[in-house]
């Protein structure tokens, strides 16, 4: 695989990752939407899972991207999403002793988007490594 | 590690999109390597040393005050 290749291949995976990340937002809001407008019953219940897919569809392409990348590739989506795991955990155990002291409760589908920007930015500035 | 792959490189006119061409890898690992950023497999820094003709230990050496 030559480098134009991998080039095409890694702004591919961006995009079908951009793709899967808009595909989730826009199905988290409308679970929201469901969970809080319809009554009980298939409709609310098929809205409010619907975001599953699209999670998914995130972590299979960055899985993907990870099988086709070089070493040094591999290594930095590695270290991102140790980042984003750690910035999640931190978050998340922060919130945890936040919550009882008046912080409103939260779902905990909203947890997958606190680390996929911090995985993002670290995958843009790789993008950008210039030497 | 230290490294000369960019004079290397200037000697035969490449650029870093050339190099990691022949390499078959991206553009970002040459300017890793290059940087000092990081250092690569064995199996990468021999076939770093086949593409030059040259051992890898004249490519590669320690650097006595490395990245942080």
């Amino acid at each position: 695989m030559d480098a134009a290749e991998r080039k095409q291949l890694f702004f591919l995976w961006m995009r079908q990752f951009g793709c899967w990340f808009l595909a989730y937002l826009l199905g988290y809001a409308g679970a929201l939407w469901a969970l809080l407008s319809l009554p009980p019953g298939a409709a609310r219940t098929a809205l409010v899972i619907a975001p599953i897919l699209p999670g998914l569809g995130l972590i299979w392409s960055t899985v993907a991207a990870y099988r086709r990348a070089d070493e040094f590739v591999q290594r930095e989506i590695l270290m991102a999403a140790a980042q984003a795991a750690l910035f999640t955990a931190v978050w998340t155990l922060a919130y945890a002793f936040l919550e009882p002291l008046g912080l409103p409760h939260l779902n905990m589908g909203l947890v997958h988007t606190f680390g996929w920007p911090v995985f993002i930015w670290r995958m843009v500035q790789l993008m950008r490594l210039r030497g | 590690m230290k490294n000369i792959l960019p004079e290397l490189r200037a000697e035969r006119g490449w650029t870093q999109v050339d190099l990691a061409g022949r390499l078959g890898v991206s553009r970002q690992t040459i300017i890793a390597i290059e940087t000092g950023r990081y250092d690569p497999s064995l199996p990468l820094a021999f076939a770093i040393g086949e593409l030059f003709k040259r051992p890898v230990e004249s490519i590669f050496s320690r650097d006595k005050n490395p990245r942080k």
